[in-house]
């Protein structure tokens, strides 16, 4: 049951098996048939199921269409002959295949070349199309916005504070409806009922949130005002939580369901994509479940919170520009009526979409989009070089047509058809290879994409690919088809003439040229994945400040169940038993591992004044740490010593850690050690001095590409905590026995977020490793064509100037004069490809250089890197040609014709 | 069997497939049966229209089962042959058979 709701067979096979079929039973009869094998085979394999099924499908897409043409033929003429049009155009059909079928060497060839292009291109652009351009799942989603409380000095977005949020709410005209929720990362529950219990995200949503997003239920209601005041518990469901846990049931609604060990009671159920505040939350329920939300709305001193973020819909005629420049007027208000709470606060509005895809993702996309499109380009160019090539030796048969009567038109038109059917017969290879890479890159590049499960073939991506793949049949086409048409049969076939009519000086300019601009676009694309090749290694091998491999992360939520002391005997018991178990190196615990957000925090050195409260203050970060952290996470400790258990004993002296970054910031060419410094929001004179007593490199915690920040670190814990353990081996493999040690340590405090250290950086670069492998691909792809391409016309020019070789060789050049004649006529392509190829890179410098980390756009090694493959590449591909003209015998050359 | 065609060979090991099969033959038992017995690799193409054939000819009839779940509820159809199918498998056995008489000494089973 369960293989049969997750697995569907290629939706364009099943699509094209209901175009084929007779509409009279059998359609439904076969269908069902070749499902039920599917299914038997996907238990055994996805892969040999999604073959078997299309096989079968083409199997009798081939029979059945077949059979519909037999019996068009077996009709009646009187039914047969619709009109004259439609006979010429099934003619030119009928001839333009028995054509193809005559060369399948070429057809294949070119089929093969423009499925590659075609494919590519539709399966960049069907991700495109589900990432970037679909609308997200929201009434008028372009007018969304999301705001953020701005922390001015340091440039920091934060959460804003329920005060704040009415008053901005009250005072703007700009946004039509605002709403808030708490933030995300602060909300998770245990949900039990039924089923055994499950930690799941959930979002706490105020009033007017699910109408601010214009978002129905597919089910049941969403929130009114009374959910609000009420005892009641209600929550509003996800889609994949109404159909996991209540098997997609409708009568869910009013079941009850344990929230936290509340009894709360299901009164809607959301539609399928949508996922906000994100994709993790699977419930929503009342702000009002906080307990302090009734001071939240009424407390002055709540003002400066920042729990909630807010999300507004854009009023009719505003934009975002207005807004943004009326919450700028409102906050300066809001900075006179409270300095104590909002000095230095601004308002950041943002753009819902840009929230969600984010410009980097979105740039990412465009490019790979252009770069598939100039691998697009070159297979056309090179199916035009095959077509004209091709022309060339059928002069006669279309000289023998137009003495018979054929008109320039019809000839135009049946060399037109010929590349038609086969732009139409590439459209359907490429939609099979794009099928097979959206199958890798969705189960392969999901951590890299938001919204990639958005992706499919749709109808969408069909008409794009059959779009571009007729615009290339015509232009790679059009040229060859008034070539032939343009030529005075009874001259030529008088004459015996079989040069084509551009005669063949002027035809090998053309050809040349269409080389020329292969080599040139294959150039820019691979000048563009070597940079970002080399800026991938770069990231690779940045100094991470601390061991990542084999640590593993878990978080614990200590919630209220822990006061101070047993906090501390809490960790200190977990770590006891963590490191008892076999393969555990070492293990440690700090507040907040991956810096998900920075405190506004300053500090005061000892013998240095103040910094005045509206002076920028950079961006510093203060953790507690539990001894043993930095043991366990292996950062080497630069001056001075790591904390010790007895610092976080209530009556130790107060002791701190810091970074380098800090050091370097606050003591620059001092020993930091020993120094003493005051800390808080503004540190006030009478905070106690704690000293520093040991400095550790720094680390790259918040993503391998951010720079470094000043840290400080506390012996102590919150109630919050991420326990880091440094396991011997794989630590995948310790997660279960790790949970299962928490679990009987105390069972109401189940670990979560559990992952690999190493594995959540490589999520901070995934979208760098995908571009750079996507581009690296796709100039190796361009490569290989605009190689073929260059083969293709010196194997032509040998076989063309056979005689020319022979005559030279007759008068005495010797064969390695012609090896090189050969090979500088190549050579000389492949320069004026590179010539254009670098211009055109050095023109497409500052597109690439917003992608790089550390590397010059214009990086030399890369360039020289290029210019080397591009003349080895090429010279390889001419040296049989080349070979093969310098063992021309010249008696034989000469005697033939 | 008169005015019909003569079977091809396809057509017959689809008609024998069907009688081994007896009641539980449709579409996906009858490719199986062939690839099994018969050893060879069943082009679902050729399967179909050789059944559409064979029920023109009046050699084969169905009828329609309700789908299963394993099938997403798409109906059924299970084939039987027809008197008259028979009529015609007998008497092909019967041309091989006379074509196989006397032949036996030059064609039997090389004794490894």
């Amino acid at each position: 049951m369960t293989l049969r709701s997750t697995i569907k067979p290629p939706r364009l096979a099943t699509w094209l098996l209901s175009r084929v079929l007779p509409d009279d039973g059998r359609a439904a009869n076969i269908a069902g048939d070749l499902l039920e094998e599917f299914y038997a085979d996907a238990a055994h394999s996805r892969m040999t199921a999604a073959w078997r099924y299309w096989r079968h499908t083409l199997s009798i897409a081939v029979r059945y269409s077949g059979n519909a043409r037999r019996a068009a033929r077996e009709r009646p003429p009187s039914r047969q002959r619709v009109s004259g049009w439609l006979d010429v155009m099934r003619h030119d059909l009928s001839y333009a295949m028995r054509s193809l079928a005559k060369a399948p060497a070429f057809s294949a060839v070119a089929i093969l070349t423009l499925a590659v292009g075609i494919g590519a291109n539709a399966a960049i652009f069907s991700v495109l199309h589900a990432v970037v351009l679909a609308d997200l799942p929201y009434h008028r989603a372009d007018r969304l916005a999301v705001l953020w409380t701005l922390n001015v000095r340091q440039n920091i977005p934060d959460g804003s504070s329920y005060l704040n949020f009415r008053d901005w709410k009250e005072q703007s005209r700009q946004f039509e409806n605002m709403a808030v929720y708490r933030r995300p990362e602060f909300t998770r529950a245990t949900v039990t009922g039924g089923q055994e219990a499950e930690r799941i995200h959930i979002a706490l949503v105020g009033p007017g949130f699910f109408q601010v997003l214009g978002a129905p239920p597919v089910l049941g209601r969403t929130f009114d005002d009374s959910d609000f005041r009420g005892a009641q518990r209600p929550v509003v469901i996800s889609h994949s939580l109404w159909r996991q846990r209540f098997a997609g049931d409708p009568a869910v609604l009013g079941a009850s369901l344990d929230v936290d060990g509340t009894p709360s009671q299901v009164v809607g159920v959301m539609p399928h994509g949508f996922e906000f505040p994100n994709k993790d939350v699977q419930l929503w329920q009342p702000i009002s479940v906080m307990r302090n939300w009734e001071a939240l709305q009424t407390n002055p001193r709540s003002r400066d919170a920042d729990m909630l973020m807010v999300v507004g819909r854009l009023a009719p005629l505003a934009t975002i520009e207005t807004a943004r420049a009326e919450l700028d007027m409102i906050a300066a208000r809001l900075r006179d009526d409270y300095p104590d709470s909002n000095t230095g606060s601004g308002v950041l509005i943002q753009r819902l979409t840009d929230q969600v895809i984010g410009s980097r993702t979105e740039r990412s996309l465009w490019l790979l989009f252009g770069a598939v499109a100039f691998v697009l380009l070159i297979a056309c160019a090179n199916v035009a070089n095959l077509v004209l090539a091709r022309g060339a030796a059928r002069v006669h048969e279309f000289s023998l047509r137009t003495a018979l009567g054929a008109s320039r038109t019809r000839l135009v038109r049946l060399v037109l058809t010929e590349n038609i059917v086969l732009a139409v017969l590439a459209a359907g290879g490429g939609l099979i290879l794009a099928g097979l890479i959206l199958e890798i890159l969705t189960t392969w590049a999901a951590r890299a994409l938001p919204r990639l499960e958005n992706v499919q073939l749709d109808v969408n991506v069909f008409l794009f690919a059959l779009a571009t793949s007729l615009t290339c049949g015509l232009v790679a086409g059009l040229l060859p088809a008034f070539q032939l048409s343009a030529m005075n049969p009874v001259e030529r076939l008088r004459e015996g003439i079989t040069r084509p009519v551009l005669g063949w000086r002027r035809l090998a300019h053309v050809r040349q040229g269409l080389v020329i601009a292969e080599l040139a676009l294959a150039v820019m694309l691979l000048a563009g994945a070597g940079v970002l090749i080399r800026s991938f290694l770069r990231v690779q091998a940045i100094d991470r400040g601390f061991d990542s491999q084999h640590t593993l992360l878990l978080q614990v939520d200590l919630g209220s169940r822990y006061d101070g002391p047993r906090a501390i005997e809490y960790f200190r018991q977990a770590r006891a038993r963590i490191q008892a178990l076999p393969g555990i190196a070492d293990a440690g615990a700090i507040s907040n591992f991956f810096i998900s957000r920075r405190p506004d925090l300053r500090i005061s050195p000892e013998g240095r004044p103040p910094d005045a409260p509206d002076d920028p203050a950079p961006p510093l970060i203060r953790d507690w740490v539990v001894p043993g952290y930095f043991e366990a996470m292996r950062i080497p400790l630069v001056a001075g010593r790591y904390l010790q258990d007895g610092d976080v004993n209530p009556d130790a002296p107060d002791v701190v850690v810091i970074n380098q970054e800090m050091a370097r910031r606050f003591w620059p060419g001092e020993d930091a050690v020993g120094k003493r410094l005051k800390f808080g929001r503004v540190p006030t004179p009478d905070a106690p001095w704690a000293t520093v007593v040991g400095v550790v490199s720094d680390m790259k915690r918040q993503g391998l590409e951010e720079t470094p920040v000043a840290c400080l670190f506390e012996p102590g814990i919150s109630t919050r905590m991420d326990l880091v353990v440094r396991t011997l081996g794989d630590p995948a493999l310790m997660r279960n026995a790790i949970r299962a040690e928490l679990m009987a340590l105390d069972p109401a405090i189940p670990p979560y977020g559990i992952v690999a250290a190493e594995q959540r950086l490589g999520d901070t670069v995934s979208l760098r490793t995908l571009q750079t492998i996507l581009l690296a691909a796709m100039s190796a792809s361009a490569l290989i064509l605009a190689v073929i391409g260059v083969y293709g016309i010196v194997h032509q020019s040998v076989a063309a100037r056979t005689r020319e070789i022979g005559l030279r060789m007759a008068l005495g050049a010797s064969r390695p004069e012609v090896l090189r004649m050969i090979l500088s006529s190549a050579l000389g392509l492949a320069a004026a490809g590179l010539g254009f190829g670098l211009i055109g890179a050095l023109a497409m410098a500052r597109t690439m250089s917003s992608f790089l980390y550390e590397t010059s756009a214009v990086d030399p090694l890369t360039y020289m890197s290029v210019i080397a493959l591009l003349a080895g590449v090429t010279a390889a591909a001419c040296l049989v040609p080349a070979r093969r003209a310098s063992r021309i015998d010249p008696m034989v050359a000469l005697r033939c014709d | 069997m008169g005015s019909s065609a003569p079977l091809g060979e396809f057509e017959q090991l689809v008609l024998l497939a069907i009688l081994r099969l007896g009641e539980d033959a449709y579409g996906v038992t009858i490719a199986g049966e062939l690839e099994r017995r018969a050893g060879r690799r069943v082009s679902r193409g050729a399967l179909y229209t050789t059944l559409d054939r064979l029920e023109t000819k009046g050699l084969l009839r169905w009828k329609i089962n309700a789908g299963a779940r394993e099938r997403a509820e798409l109906p059924r159809r299970t084939y039987a042959v027809t008197t008259r199918g028979l009529a015609v498998l007998r008497a092909s056995r019967q041309v091989l058979q006379r074509m196989w008489n006397g032949l036996d000494d030059l064609l039997k089973e090389p004794a490894s």
